[in-house]
């Protein structure tokens, strides 16, 4: 596809037009008609020759470093891709193992859909079958299986030996087992309340008794005299 | 013994196309993940040494883009070609590194977007009329070692155009393509950033500003100018 600077060229180019389409021609993207119009510009016009001219040397300085040259002297740490295969394969297994986790969602790639993500899941737990099954990521991909699957199975363990102590070690009273029953407690209590009441009923009738016994006292007025108790 | 198989099951796998390879790994054959690995991960390492010169951050890019491809194998379209697709992440990946870690920021006056590629000031347009070819008495290892110093000093929206251009030599649609923006852009950024590029340039190495020869130029072109008015006037 071509850019956009194909248009309006069909009449003869003048030199500020021609400069503005200058990068375009140089980079090589000017449609065939564009670029015929500039060479055509090219030829009468020696200024613009120049600038053609100079927008190649800028270019030059980066011909050392394009391509496969500018590769020369990149270092591969060893065994960089087994590692990385190693890592992607286990991060499958629900530990992301991105650096940077809040970047993970793709800008300009579809997220992967849910069922794409459940078909993979299975993969993961198949055995490794024809020629890879040998290689070292499979042996390290066949012994992570095996520590998920004991993983697993010492889940499963525990979760019936809980449920067997949970059956078996409940606390025992007398011949039956400790039962959450609060009749007997309330019956105390209500026993507590009557008791309560009758003591206070006693309470009660002992301070009647004393009032008016105190009250028989001052109506007999001998008794407030000096010396009549003697 | 398993080293043999080993051996074999990679070779048989290295004749294997990308899209081959892509559809072996989705098949659970992880050997086949690790030859994509082996095969690109050498232009990742060199992509990402354009933006950071440490080598344990280049080493967690890339490995974070390979397990980024690796996870969203399956929404790799066969239209299109594995390595573009994993360039793709490779870039969002880096620029997204960059940008949370706060380099390079660019401001609202350097958004080639906001500016406009016609409103780059008299000082920007006389960078361009300056002629900064190399020194052909120059090294290519010393031009080289200039124009990644002089790349670093970029912000990253000029630097990433002129990666994707001048070094991975990418069409202007595959650049339009994995940045999302219009061709009309690529080529106003292009235009910007190689302008920053030259000013930069002149900035660090004054010495390769060919300014007398400029002079000359431009003293040239406008006594022709001068003399087209003139004959016009007389019509």
């Amino acid at each position: 596809m071509k850019n956009s600077s194909d248009r309006n060229h069909g009449a003869a180019m003048d030199c500020e037009r021609f400069q503005e389409l200058v990068p375009t021609f140089v980079d090589g993207e000017a449609s065939e008609s564009l670029a015929g119009a500039v060479r055509k510009h090219l030829i009468d016009c020696t200024d613009c020759r120049l600038i053609v001219q100079e927008e190649k040397g800028l270019r030059q300085w980066f011909e050392p470093l394009a391509g496969d040259a500018g590769l020369a002297d990149v270092v591969v740490p060893e065994g960089f891709a087994a590692r990385v295969t190693a890592m992607a394969v286990a991060s499958e297994f629900g530990a992301s193992e991105s650096l940077y986790p809040d970047v993970d969602q793709p800008q300009h790639t579809a997220a992967p859909s849910l069922a794409s993500q459940e078909r993979r899941a299975p993969r993961l737990l198949r055995p490794m079958d024809g020629v890879g099954s040998s290689g070292t990521v499979a042996v390290e991909r066949n012994s992570l299986d095996f520590v998920m699957a004991l993983t697993a199975a010492a889940a499963a363990l525990m979760i019936i030996v809980t449920l067997m102590m949970a059956q078996d070690g409940r606390p025992m009273v007398g011949g039956s087992g400790l039962r959450a029953d609060d009749a007997e407690l309330t019956e105390e209590l209500r026993k507590l309340d009557e008791q309560n009441a009758l003591e206070l009923q006693a309470e009660k009738a002992k301070a009647e008794a004393a009032a008016a016994a105190e009250s028989s006292g001052i109506a007999d007025p001998a008794l407030d005299q000096p010396g009549a108790s003697k | 013994m398993g080293a043999l198989i080993r051996m074999s099951s990679q070779d048989a796998y290295q004749s294997a196309d990308d899209s081959e390879l892509v559809s072996a790994t989705l098949d659970g054959h992880a050997e086949a993940f690790e030859v994509l690995v082996e095969r690109y991960q050498r232009r990742l390492f060199g992509l990402v040494r354009n933006y950071t010169r440490n080598a344990a951050e280049v080493e967690d890019i890339v490995q974070d883009t390979f397990l980024k491809a690796y996870s969203r194998l399956e929404t790799f379209q066969r239209s299109s070609a594995f390595y573009t697709w994993l360039y793709r992440i490779g870039v969002n990946t880096i620029l997204d590194v960059m940008k949370r870690r706060g380099r390079n920021p660019v401001t609202a006056v350097e958004d080639p977007e906001l500016v406009g590629r016609s409103g780059t000031g008299a000082s920007d347009a006389t960078q361009e009329r300056l002629s900064i070819r190399p020194d052909a008495r120059i090294e290519r290892e010393e031009i080289g070692a200039i124009t990644r110093s002089v790349m670093d000093e970029l912000p990253e929206i000029f630097r990433t155009v002129l990666v994707m251009r001048e070094l991975e030599q990418m069409a202007y649609q595959d650049i339009a393509d994995t940045l999302e923006i219009s061709i009309g852009t690529v080529e106003s950024r292009l235009f910007r950033a190689r302008a920053r590029f030259k000013q930069k340039l002149l900035q660090l190495h004054p010495e390769f500003a060919a300014g007398q020869e400029a002079e000359a130029r431009e003293s040239t072109r406008a006594a022709r100018q001068k003399k087209d008015s003139a004959r016009r006037a007389k019509r």
